[in-house]
């Protein structure tokens, strides 16, 4: 029972090891130019609502720190500072332990919409990208989305089975 | 300041912008040009590369099986046709190596220094794709060779096509690759590349942009008013030319497909159809200047 919060952690890293070096070689190649199958980040919106917006940005800030260095680029930062900000807004707004599927499915689309948003305008920021914000809405931010969206359907109802037997810790309201 | 956050009653709001503050600064530093990376970065990189490159192992293998049953009709020709190149290539191997002497005896004569043989020398080390990161922005792929066997920042990557990249990042046993997609003018991390056309002296440009909505090379300077020169024409092949020493010559980026002029007039750009697809990752090259130490040859 305590090694769930191991074996999550075990999980994520590995669907990182599948985005980056088993995915690429599957998809249809028409697709990888439009995709950014980021499915950790879905993963750690999970968290972020069926257990605490903490956890998610945790989470979110560690592994998009792997990302950021292992892919390292352009600079370090852009995937830690979006996925743990991320995680932790949509934690804020919709963290429910027993959110439905909808709900679930509605902080995916945000999450993805936000943080491919977050990521234009720091590259932007940055000076890295010249493209204009409509074309890169068509070209990969709509269709990410999609793809994200399915594979939350994916896994919504194992993931979903794991954490209600994962106990809740007990703890008093945040008094804010 | 601090008066207006205790109003507000919310601490969560000033760690939040302290946050905001110290990744804008890990952004900026980490930006552009570094010296090297610190042992914390080298250790994830080289202990996750090391995990990719199991996984990978045999995700290659069942693509490469899939792809294998879907090619098995057009094998038997595909072999004959090679038979036919490989009988072909044997005889220009001879040519070229002849050639090759006489290029070696005639720098010797003119007195080339070290550094000038050496930048026609180069060689080709064989690498795997471990990982692939597809965020269009900043498009990088990781390959499985390192500082150990020689590879170094700046170096040129190939495919069997034509050139994808730069190596921005290395560890001792895994390398970063920074895709020639991601060249731009106003870029901070840029390079541009010295570039030419085969077959036509004296012809000269630089490819230092990427249209990604074309998906053209942008290859600008090009002087075509020259009447005494020869001009870069639409389906020239364009290789880079070695000047500025920076990558080694004769490495193919791709074909013009559109010549327009520049801006103001003067110049031309030409639109070149890069010849290497950033879609199928198999196998990478690492252009290394330098003669080979494993065969000691500095052929190709």
């Amino acid at each position: 029972m305590t090694w769930r919060k191991q074996i999550l952690v075990l999980l994520l890293f590995v669907l990182f090891l599948i985005e980056g070096s088993v995915l690429p070689w599957f998809l249809p190649k028409a697709w990888i130019p439009h995709l950014m199958p980021n499915l950790v980040f879905v993963c750690v919106l999970f968290v972020a609502v069926y257990r605490h917006r903490y956890a998610g940005m945790v989470l979110g800030a560690v592994f998009g720190m792997l990302h950021d260095v292992v892919y390292y680029g352009a600079m370090l930062g852009p995937y830690s500072f979006t996925m743990g900000f991320t995680a932790y807004v949509l934690g804020l707004i919709f963290q429910l332990p027993k959110a439905p599927l909808p709900v679930m499915l509605t902080v995916v689309m945000l999450g993805s919409f936000i943080l491919d948003n977050m990521l234009f305008g720091i590259y932007t920021v940055f000076n890295f990208n010249e493209q204009t914000y409509d074309w890169a809405l068509i070209q990969y931010m709509i269709p990410d989305l999609l793809f994200r969206l399915t594979f939350a359907l994916i896994i919504y109802v194992p993931i979903r089975r794991q954490f209600d037997k994962m106990p809740l810790r007990v703890k008093k309201k945040d008094n804010e | 300041m601090f008066e207006l956050f205790r109003t507000l009653g919310n601490r969560k709001l000033f760690i939040l912008l302290i946050v905001i503050v110290l990744f804008v600064a890990l952004m900026g530093v980490t930006l552009g040009d570094r010296v090297g990376l610190t042992w914390p970065e080298k250790f994830v990189k080289d202990t996750v590369g090391f995990t990719q490159r199991i996984v990978n192992k045999p995700t290659q293998a069942v693509s490469g099986f899939f792809e294998d049953i879907s090619d098995l009709n057009s094998v038997y020709e595909e072999n004959d046709n090679y038979r036919i190149q490989v009988a072909e290539l044997q005889r220009q191997l001879i040519d070229y190596r002849t050639l090759k002497n006489k290029n070696d005896q005639l720098q010797k004569d003119l007195e080339f220094t070290e550094t000038q043989k050496r930048n026609s020398n180069k060689y080709y080390r064989f690498s795997h794709v471990v990982s692939v990161n597809e965020d269009v922005n900043n498009p990088t792929v990781n390959i499985d060779v390192g500082a150990k066997d020689g590879v170094e920042v700046g170096m040129a990557v190939t495919s069997i096509e034509g050139m994808v990249g730069i190596i921005s990042t290395t560890t001792e046993y895994t390398s970063t690759v920074q895709l020639i997609t991601s060249l731009s003018l106003t870029s901070p991390d840029s390079y541009s590349i010295a570039a030419t056309v085969t077959g036509k002296d004296g012809t000269f440009g630089i490819v230092e942009n990427y249209d990604k909505k074309q998906n053209r090379l942008l290859m600008s300077g090009i002087n075509n008013n020259d009447p005494n020169k020869e001009k870069i024409e639409v389906n020239d092949i364009v290789v880079t030319s070695g000047s500025g020493g920076v990558f080694p010559a004769g490495i193919v980026l791709g074909k013009v497909r559109d010549i327009v002029p520049s801006e103001f007039g003067l110049t031309s750009t030409a639109k070149i159809l890069p010849s290497a697809s950033f879609v199928e990752w198999k196998e990478l090259f690492v252009v290394i200047p330098g003669v080979d130490p494993n065969t000691g040859d500095g052929a190709q």
